[in-house]
């Protein structure tokens, strides 16, 4: 039969492996996890303060600044360290920064 | 004297005549139990037939909170048959469908080779070819079944030869092997599967018969078989007067052969079978 077609679905792709199988959340694991705890307390990067100018309570505020972030949570060379005068954020924590970036920076 | 001899040689005729005549009603009507029985519509009769199959009796879908499966409707089909010939019927319908394949329109065209005569011929033969395609919109993601990047991929088809034997009243036997192709489907399953199967009906009583309809598919690759079950069905056949009512319990969901040859998927160890009737008229035109 010369309508007899030997076609297939596509494949679908393996979902992804690695420290970054899992969507971060952003109202459930970084904002209560690492911005009020490290970064937004008072005197700090609140509203009241803000900091160096950098004021990180909502998502708004935080996505449009994430790379800095990064830079500075990860202590990279010619950034300010961050937490300032306190110990570097534990890896996993920055790890999740970094997943919830390369994951298109949601507001979830 | 010259009389009597041509008397004797009447007789002869009419009696072998007699002899060879067809044996009817194998089966109540077309269908064994879903599949093709090699029963034919008369001549010039128009069938309308109404098809049903309910939810799952029992297991996860069924039991009392669905009322064994009265509440949900798995496939309906709606469909016009008619007998051009007395040896060859073309139909036409619509199906509910089974899950991504939903909206289904069928088509078949049945030619009966040979037919069981009281001596000589022994056995019914019959050709069934029919073709089904869903038209409903195809979906977007390109990894799912029923996404049919082109028109052609909504096609399947099925050919079957179904060979059949009265061996008395109370008993009739049928095989049937077949061929069904689908023009589209998962990256893992074959386009082509290879089905044999065996029907039959037992009449118990005057009153009660016993239906039993059974197809197994041949060449399912070894990757999804898990995912994927032969279709069992199991009747109980009720005649009065003229009318056959046929009580159908299947583990198939769909009630069109292209769709519940390759895609049944319920267990009946799971509790995954159902109800089915079917409502036939036949109009002479």
């Amino acid at each position: 039969m010369s309508s007899c077609l030997k076609d297939k679905t596509v494949e679908p792709t393996p979902p992804p492996s690695g420290p970054c199988a899992d969507t971060v959340s952003f109202n459930e694991e970084l904002l209560p996890e690492i911005f009020n705890l490290s970064c937004n307390t008072s005197g700090c990067h609140d509203a009241g303060a803000g900091s160096a100018g950098y004021v990180l309570e909502t998502h708004d505020q935080i996505s449009s600044n994430a790379n800095v972030i990064f830079n500075v949570i990860n202590h990279d060379a010619g950034f300010v360290p961050m937490p300032y005068g306190g110990e570097q954020l534990a890896d996993s924590l920055i790890q999740k920064v970094d997943c919830w970036i390369q994951q298109g920076k949601l507001n979830n | 004297m010259k009389k009597n001899y041509l008397l004797f040689l009447f007789t002869i005729i009419y009696a072998t005549g007699f002899a060879q005549e067809p044996v009817l009603e194998s089966f109540s009507g077309t269908r064994v139990l879903s599949n093709h029985s090699i029963e034919m519509l008369p001549k010039r009769s128009l069938e309308f037939r109404v098809s049903h199959k309910f939810g799952d009796i029992s297991g996860d879908a069924g039991g009392l909170n669905n009322f064994f499966g009265f509440d949900n409707l798995a496939d309906v089909r709606i469909a016009f048959e008619y007998g051009i010939l007395d040896d060859l019927d073309i139909g036409i319908g619509r199906n509910k469908g089974v899950g991504l394949i939903s909206g289904v329109v069928d088509g078949y065209a049945k030619y009966r080779i040979l037919q069981q005569k009281t001596t000589g011929m022994p056995v019914n033969l019959v050709f069934v070819s029919s073709l089904a395609l869903p038209y409903k919109a195809a979906v977007e993601d390109s990894t799912s079944v029923a996404s049919y990047p082109r028109v052609l991929n909504r096609f399947r088809f099925t050919n079957q030869i179904l060979v059949s034997r009265k061996f008395s009243d109370r008993f009739v036997l049928q095989a049937n092997v077949g061929y069904n192709h689908r023009n589209y489907v998962d990256f893992l399953d074959e386009n082509g599967l290879f089905f044999a199967g065996v029907s039959s009906r037992l009449r118990i009583t005057k009153v009660f018969g016993l239906l039993v309809e059974y197809n197994h598919v041949l060449n399912r690759p070894s990757a999804i078989a898990n995912n994927y079950q032969n279709p069992l069905s199991v009747g109980i056949e009720i005649l009065t007067g003229g009318h056959s009512f046929i009580l159908n319990f299947s583990n198939a969901r769909a009630l069109n052969e292209n769709l519940f040859i390759p895609g049944t998927t319920a267990n009946w160890l799971d509790g995954q079978f159902r109800f089915g009737f079917s409502i036939n008229r036949q109009f002479k035109l």
